[in-house]
């Protein structure tokens, strides 16, 4: 059971960098691979503001968020936007992405050193017990904000009129398009959202292991996977995925060695991606010829 | 009692640092091939030019860093003082085998240094082990901690260690683990440094009539240690060594600990948590731990080399073990070559590293004859020569007395 709970509680952290690949994949069919990066730019924004007396820590919080949001809707516009142009088949937004995290990657280790630093951001110190298992309570902000924020995305897709607008560019840019609604300013707002949930999880994540440049890419792989167990065109996948992942992960490394661990959470990818190839809760596109 | 103050976190003084530690590197690295001939100028001053590998670039880059700031310490007095001054032709390895490689190549067939320091990683300079015992270079590695990199069947061997290594800490760590027959877990990082540590630790363990409980290995940024913990503690251990290359993650090991309220009995590991953990852990993560190492951090030469490059660099040491080992590497070094007078001449000088009489660290700590030609290891396994640290609330190291006293007494 104990393997169980802490599964739960680390598929919450990988579900919502997961969101952040869905988000940006449901509505521009992109992937952002430096959302590592971004997870550190979040966390490194509120560090950078966390001298500011006179903002309370929600306020911190927000500036993490902001600041990688922002950077996120700006990547979105130069470097991903004009390497879309060509069609479904025009990927050469992989490269550009994989470039940004690169660049970002040094920028921040020059700017900040490699060394992890202290956020005391939003930090909650102590344990509490859940059946038995000891879970850290940031831990468990973390998975509770996960399961929050994928609620609310849920709810503003297909409640309001914002979602509606994210719905039909999802479904046919072109004709959206033509109905009034900009493609380009839907994957912005994306981008801005999903770059800003990394961010927030950057902060989060920061007051228990410290922020460095490189305290996301240690996540991606794992949210990637998470991303695709659960469906990339999918808002719930990431809550399913997040759980299975991290159930499984641990359970793994609680029977047979850490270094399983991870080795069986990419093991379930491979049987998602047999079995079924849009994830657990996504949608297969049939495209008419 | 504080020995050092803790690294600054501005921006601008990390930049600051970076484009200082570049310009001693350009200036030193900046000079022409023709003045490090090797040769005594017309003021007596031999130019040395040595190919310094190491992670300019990346996450570890701390583990270039501890070079550049110790150049930048003590250039001058070495030049002072022995007459030897270093022309540092730097190669980023990236922290990478490959990388390292490459730049070992490079330093050798291109380049043409006199000596190579680095690389500080011990997998990546056992990827390169056999190409620069090849190439007859003195190879001075003052970072990685791994026996398995010289090979002692081959000779004259051209590299030394002034680290210790993880066979003699083991020795000196074997008998505190298995006191009272405790049940021993290890949890080691996934590289050359935490498999040599398991590697060694079997050794001592099976040569000594023990066996290890369980191993554990944990990957670099692991977000967890959770389950690393439980099977440490649902297999009944009692003593945990951790050897971890980066305090980052032996702070995610202590964390789960705590997380679990699991508290062994004994809880040892390596200097390396004197880097990056302080930062991400708490008080009451790191009451019980202890380390061993040979070096006196809170007296004498060591803590002077510490406060030395704190007060060049503004900064602290950023790895304070290996810090030391670097500029007790220098002192070998600059004086093998103003024996010699020829520091082209590497058999000489290599023959000279071999046969040293005394090195210095600092101004009054000396270590007597410590090379053979089957032992190229600064430091020995005396348990009474080595120290056992415990750190107070503010993470200061606390000298608990020499492992020989912990072993008889406890700590």
């Amino acid at each position: 059971m104990e393997a169980v709970v802490i599964g739960l509680v680390l598929g919450g952290l990988y579900a919502l960098l997961a969101q952040s690949f869905v988000l940006t994949f449901i509505t521009t069919r992109t992937l952002n691979f430096a959302v590592g990066e971004f997870v550190a730019l979040g966390a490194f924004a509120a560090i950078a503001v966390s001298s500011w007396s006179w903002l309370p820590t929600p306020g911190k919080v927000a500036v993490g968020f902001l600041a990688a949001a922002v950077v996120g809707a700006l990547v979105y516009r130069f470097l991903v936007l004009p390497f879309t142009t060509q069609g479904e088949h025009d990927v050469r937004w992989l490269l550009s992405t994989v470039a940004v995290s690169f660049v970002m990657l040094n920028l921040i280790t020059n700017v900040e050193g490699p060394s992890p630093q202290r956020s005391d951001t939003a930090r909650i110190s102590g344990t509490v017990d859940i059946l038995g298992a000891g879970v850290g309570k940031q831990q468990l902000v973390l998975a509770g904000l996960a399961v929050v924020i994928s609620l609310l995305l849920i709810v503003v897709t297909q409640r309001t009129s914002v979602g509606l607008m994210m719905r039909a560019v999802s479904q046919d840019p072109d004709t959206a398009s033509l109905m009034g609604v900009s493609p380009r300013a839907v994957g912005a707002a994306s981008y801005f959202v999903a770059m800003g949930l990394a961010g927030l999880a950057g902060v989060l994540y920061a007051a228990t292991v410290g922020a460095s440049p490189v305290m996301g890419e240690t996540l991606l792989v794992a949210s990637i996977a998470v991303a695709i167990v659960g469906g990339l065109g999918s808002l719930w996948g990431p809550l399913l995925g997040g759980a299975l992942y991290g159930v499984l992960s641990q359970v793994a490394s609680y029977q047979w060695g850490a270094i399983w661990g991870e080795t069986a959470g990419l093991l379930l990818v491979i049987v998602v991606l047999v079995a079924k190839p849009e994830g657990l809760l996504g949608r297969r596109m049939e495209v008419k010829l | 009692m504080k020995i050092w103050s803790s690294p600054s976190r501005s921006a601008i003084k990390l930049a600051a640092l970076a484009t200082t530690a570049s310009l001693v590197l350009a200036a030193c690295g900046g000079g022409s091939d023709d003045e490090a001939s090797g040769k005594a100028d017309a003021d007596g001053i031999i130019t040395v030019k040595l190919g310094v590998v190491g992670p300019k670039t990346g996450p570890a880059s701390l583990y270039y860093e501890y070079m550049a700031q110790d150049f930048e310490a003590f250039s001058d007095d070495f030049e002072e003082q022995y007459g030897v001054k270093f022309d540092v032709v730097s190669e980023d390895d990236q922290a990478s085998p490959e990388e390292t490689a490459r730049a070992v190549s490079k330093l050798i067939n291109e380049e043409g240094v006199h000596a190579i320091l680095g690389p500080p990683l011990s997998g990546n300079a056992l990827q390169v082990a056999d190409t620069v015992q090849r190439s007859g270079v003195p190879w001075l590695l003052a970072g990685p901690n791994a026996d398995e990199i010289i090979n002692y069947e081959t000779q004259p061997n051209w590299a030394f260690q002034t680290n210790f290594t993880n066979q003699q800490i083991m020795s000196i760590l074997g008998e505190r683990l298995w006191a009272d027959d405790a049940k021993v877990g290890i949890v080691f990082s996934g590289d050359g440094f935490g498999q040599s540590n398991l590697d060694q630790l079997k050794l001592w363990a099976e040569a000594n009539g023990h066996e290890l409980t369980v191993e554990e290995t944990i990957q670099p940024g692991a977000a967890d240690a959770n389950a690393i913990v439980k099977r440490l503690e649902d297999a009944g251990v009692e003593s945990v060594f951790m050897g971890i290359t980066q305090g980052a993650d032996t702070a995610t090991v202590t964390r789960s600990m705590e997380q679990a309220g699991y508290a062994p009995a004994t809880v040892m590991t390596t200097g390396t948590i004197l880097t990056n953990y302080k930062d991400v852990a708490e008080p009451s993560q790191w009451e019980n731990i202890q380390i061993v190492d040979p070096r006196n951090f809170l007296e004498g030469g060591d803590k002077w080399v510490l406060d030395q490059v704190q007060e060049a660099t503004g900064d602290a040491p950023a790895i304070p073990t290996n810090n030391i080992s670097t500029y007790a590497m220098l002192d070998i070094y600059a004086q093998a070559v103003k024996e010699v007078g020829d520091a082209s001449d590497k058999e000489a000088v290599r023959q000279a590293i071999e046969d040293i009489k005394t090195v210095h660290i600092g101004p009054d700590l000396t270590i007597e004859s410590p090379f053979s030609a089957d032992d190229h290891k600064l430091y020995t396994d005396d348990p009474a020569t080595w120290f056992t640290y415990g750190f107070d609330e503010d993470f200061n190291l606390v000298n608990l007395g020499t492992a020989a006293e912990c072993l008889e007494s406890g700590c």
